[in-house]
């Protein structure tokens, strides 16, 4: 398989050889929350904030070893908004002269109520755009000027965060208007009918943690690594960061002063709901609560939040045994050229006969409820944005380009991490991670600038929501993805044969 | 589909009507430590002795009206001879318990006894102890039934792992075992061509718990789509994690019985599919020295989070307990079908019977340990072959297979279960359109066994599918059809049944 890369920023920054060097760290959050008349990111239909349940943050985490640095830098949003990202490493090119813009590398929690600049009305917009930047910035400055001498550790533990959310039936179903291409799967379909079939995979049971310390041994703050994407509030029409809002209350509480950094590693088709068994939780919420809900979601987003302390404490126990303030740290960031998505004839078809469908419900509604009817009408332009981007890329396909992507690739000492833009199917984790030569490889999702779905072969094959149409990139372009990230992962980790680990160890 | 009643008896009556429940719990030894063969694998595997007891635990319930005896062996089946042999025993010996009611597990240890190979004496010295063992935990659970309250709920853990490996490109196979394809069991995902891991594991874990009138816990089910299987390499009698489950549950839960169960888990494996470095330096940080014997560390570490798990659930479940239920216990034969061999298995099993010939007068495995073990499992796969041969040959002439079939409510929890290493895709259609709040899926349930593989595994082959399964595909489904309408009949006839709530 061919992968064009280019350089990023014109630097690329592959060396010879990679040395250890004592690391030094630093955190810092900041919020970037509004209580605005905003929209809200993450759905066709649109939906209008009615004002703050809990803060979005944005975290930094600065590490370096002297030769080369990261700043991980977290933000509560759907994606990382294109045009924050630019302005961010400019103000920081000006600002933060001795930190190269580039080895910021962005994520999203992907959660469904952070705002959506695009559909927030435009001086709102522009004003959120710019506190929200220089609120990045002020966190990433804070992380990288407090940077001291620390350690840190790294380990693993196996936990249930989050389903699959594609429900595979016996017989096809016809999709959904410039959403659902036509398959057997259906995104969070029916279970308890009789031609389900299966879930098409599985979820991520492995969470991912680095941990990071002052030279005393004291925990200071830790990459949570899942792959879980925090949407439980979606049906809550305010501002809310979600689960990591409940996971940094526990943290507050169990690690007083201690920093998380959220990331979602490969999950484009995870979820939070079960796929059955609805009985059942909503029985296990009533006898650990006793009451209703104080808000939607309020149960499931503590729960979840429960279990990642769980997990994060058993890795923790162990982990803390093997800290190390010496490692090598080798930072790569290029830009890919993927595959693009190429629309099969079925789907072009069905997207002229869906913009068609659009035209007769915009003059003719068919919808009597009056809720439904809302939620529809306001989805439309999304759903004809999308079947006009098909009927144009089905007649232009040969002229399809190629897919930019921003891409890091990182190691420091025998964890690797990689990062890609989209919202990367856990198939496609599970062989960069299987096939990685570090001991943990975090992958992380939605990293860079804005994405959209990247599904896998079979998913492609099983059609339904988040699939093909819906996907800039092709399948063929997300294996691209693995192919580079394990041969420069192969790369970074060939670099140190020379470099050995100072293990601290207290 | 056709369904004959089993020892003459089907129990589903008009209405259910809720009743005291009464509950006994009873365990005892099955172990051996005399040199029997394990049980498990194609190659032989003579015991070098006891690693740690197999034991057989015996949970009896009833409402006055209907009963059932749930009945758990460390083993990897349930032999059909010594459930049929206990059953016999228990009609002379215990007139007030319908033999039939008696639900058999095995926990799918590969660590159990052998029942058809190596020296036969042992075998039916052993078969004798076993018998007399199971017979006594059923008699004491039995007969100490006292008035008791139950509680349910579940936990999201992971046990298990899915062990089919899917590649881009096709995989040969193995002579009698694996069907050539594009899985393969336990396969390298480090390599370029690993594109997924076929499907999920269970994370639903079923608790079924116990109390005297006090609201003291007695006991409790604990059922997971788990198959225990760590001291696979470990040449001794052991009940593996169970061992491990057991000894934590003392600690915390002293004198609280565990009756284990296996969830729908054909293609489960404590196997991590990746992150095998990751995993032994998280062995090394946590016990700071080597195992002391192979698998003791995986043992630990899921019988911990089993544990946890456990907890979690039991935190909530207990709020709500209950005296009085409705207890319905249906006892049916399902007749399923069978998996007929394609042209292509039965070319495959013709040239496997050559090569087999062929390794037998020159084995062309250098290395002694790897000869041994492989000439050792010719006979296995020959027998596998020899059967594929058979049944394409009579392909015309190819019979349903009977197959003992219990479904059973207790208030609003539903018991199903099957004889097979039934594939989780199966318990999930099961429990998703079961009309019960909780639904326990028990495999390897009864007698026999052998796997029972989905229509997508069975296309994408390697061990585990296709000619390794006796039942078809469709057999499969025929059971989730049956269990739904069981169910559904079961929930329907609890019209004005109301449980009573003691929620202490």
């Amino acid at each position: 398989m061919k992968i064009r890369i280019v350089c990023f920023a014109a630097l690329t920054l592959l060396a010879t050889a990679v040395s250890a060097g004592q690391l030094k760290i630093g955190w810092a959050i900041n919020d970037i929350s509004t209580d605005k008349s905003v929209e809200l990111a993450g759905t066709f239909h649109w939906r209008h904030s009615k004002g703050l349940r809990d803060p979005l943050m944005a975290t930094a985490l600065a590490i370096d070893n002297g030769e080369d640095c990261v700043v991980f830098l977290s933000m509560d949003f759907i994606s990382p908004p294109t045009h924050i990202v630019k302005r961010v490493r400019k103000i920081v090119k000006t600002e933060i002269p001795d930190l190269p813009p580039e080895k910021i590398l962005f994520n999203a929690t992907h959660i469904h109520t952070g705002v959506s600049i695009g559909r927030t009305e435009k001086p709102l917009a522009e004003e959120y755009s710019h506190y929200m930047s220089d609120q990045i910035v002020k966190s990433i400055k804070e992380a990288w000027n407090s940077r001291k001498p620390g350690q840190i550790a790294y380990g693993y533990d196996l936990v249930v965060t989050a389903f699959n959310r594609r429900i595979v039936y016996f017989n096809e179903r016809k999709g959904s208007i410039g959403t659902s291409p036509r398959g057997k799967a259906v995104l969070h379909g029916r279970t308890d009918v009789p031609d389900f079939s299966h879930v098409e995979g599985g979820a991520d049971p492995f969470a991912n943690y680095l941990f990071t310390y002052d030279m005393d041994g004291k925990l200071t703050g830790a990459i949570i690594n899942v792959g879980y994407t925090a949407q439980v509030s979606i049906k809550d029409c305010y501002v809310s960061s979600d689960t990591w809002h409940d996971m940094r209350k526990l943290m507050a509480e169990h690690h007083p002063g201690v920093y998380i950094l959220p990331q979602v590693a490969a999950a484009g088709e995870a979820t939070f709901e079960q796929p059955y068994y609805k009985e059942a939780e909503k029985r296990r919420y009533r006898l650990i609560y006793g009451r209703e809900e104080a808000y939607p979601g309020e149960f499931q987003r503590k729960q979840i939040a429960g279990r990642i302390l769980t997990s994060f404490d058993r890795a923790h126990e162990w982990a803390q045994k093997e800290k190390f303030s010496d490692l090598p740290l080798k930072h790569v960031t290029r830009t890919l050229e993927l595959s693009p998505s190429v629309p099969s004839e079925v789907d072009y078809q069905a997207a002229k006969e869906g913009l068609k469908k659009i035209r007769e419900y915009r003059e003719n509604p068919p919808w009597k409820d009056p809720a439904v009817k809302k939620r529809w009408m306001s989805s439309l332009n999304g759903r004809e944005n999308v079947c006009k981007r098909i009927v144009w890329r089905y007649e232009n396909s040969a002229n399809l380009k190629k897919v930019p992507m921003e891409f890091h690739a990182l190691r420091i000492g025998d964890v690797g991490f990689v990062s890609e833009q989209f919202e990367y199917y856990f198939e496609f984790g599970q062989r960069i991670q299987a096939r990685s030569p570090f001991i943990q490889t975090f992958v992380i999702q939605l990293a860079g600038m804005s994405g959209g779905y990247l599904a896998t072969e079979r998913a492609s094959r099983n059609g339904g929501y988040g699939t093909r149409f819906l996907c800039p990139v092709s399948p063929e372009g997300g294996q691209e993805i693995v192919e580079a990230a394990v041969s420069t992962l192969k790369e970074l980790k060939a670099m140190d044969e020379p470099a050995t680990q100072q293990q601290k160890g207290n | 589909m056709k369904s004959i009643s089993i020892l003459g008896a089907v129990f589903l009556a008009l209405a259910v009507s809720a009743g005291q429940l009464r509950i006994g719990w009873a365990m005892n030894d099955i172990s051996t430590d005399k040199p029997v063969q394990l049980a498990g694998t194609y190659n032989v595997r003579v015991s070098k002795g006891l690693r740690d007891p197999l034991m057989t635990t015996a949970l009896a319930i009833d409402d006055g009206n209907d009963c059932v005896v749930f009945l758990s062996l460390d083993l990897l089946h349930v032999p059909p001879h010594v459930a049929e042999r206990v059953r016999k025993r228990v009609k002379a010996e215990i007139p007030d318990l319908p033999p039939e009611k008696i639900l058999f597990n095995a926990v799918h240890v590969h660590t159990g006894v052998h029942f058809y190979r190596g020296d036969k004496k042992l075998r039916d010295e052993y078969c004798d102890y076993l018998v007399s063992q199971i017979v006594k935990s059923i008699k004491e659970a039995w007969s100490s039934r006292a008035p008791g309250q139950i509680a349910y709920g579940y936990d999201l853990v992971v046990t298990a792992f899915n062990r089919r490996i899917v590649y881009f490109n096709e995989r040969k196979g193995a002579i009698g075992s694996a069907p050539r394809g594009k899985a393969t069991l336990h396969g390298r995902t480090d390599v370029d061509d690993f594109s997924h891991v076929e499907g999920g594991a269970d994370p639903f874990a079923n608790y079924f718990f116990t109390y005297d009138m006090k609201g003291e816990l007695t006991g409790a089910i604990v059922n997971v789509g788990y198959t225990a299987q760590v001291s696979i390499s470990d040449l001794y009698i052991s009940s593996d994690t169970w061992c491990d489950m057991r000894k934590l549950m003392a600690e915390r839960h002293p004198g609280v019985y565990i009756l284990p169960q296996v969830a729908a888990a054909g293609e489960a494996t404590y196997r991590l599919p990746y992150y095998h470095a990751a995993e032994k330096r998280s062995h090394r940080l946590m016990f700071g020295r080597e195992p002391a014997y192979p698998g003791e560390f995986e043992r630990k570490v899921i019988a911990g989070r089993i544990m946890t798990s456990f907890d979690r659930a039991h935190e909530w479940a207990r709020k709500e307990k209950f005296s009085d239920l409705p207890l319905k216990h249906v006892v049916k034969t399902l007749h399923l079908s069978a998996y007929t061999p394609s042209e292509k298995d039965y070319q495959v099993a013709l040239e496997g019977l050559e090569t087999i010939k062929r390794q037998r007068v020159d084995p062309p495995w250098k290395d002694p340990r790897i000869r041994e073990r492989n000439l050792s499992s010719l006979n296995s796969r020959e027998n596998v072959c020899k059967r594929v041969v058979r049944l394409y040959e009579n392909r015309d002439k190819i019979e349903k297979i009977p197959m003992e079939f219990h479904v059973l409510r207790i208030g609003d929890v539903g018991f199903v279960s099957e004889q097979y290493e039934y594939y989780f895709e199966f318990g999930q259609r099961i429990q998703a359109r079961s009309p019960f709040v909780q639904t326990f899926v028990i495999e390897l349930s009864a007698s026999g066994g052998g796997y029972l593989a989905t229509e997508r595994a069975t296309e994408n082959g390697g061990y585990g599918t296709g000619f390794l399964c006796p039942v078809s595909p469709k057999g499969g489904q025929e059971i989730v059809e049956a269990a739904v309408a069981t169910l559904e009949e079961l929930k329907a006839a609890d019209g004005s049944a109301t449980p009573q709530r003691k929620g202490n």
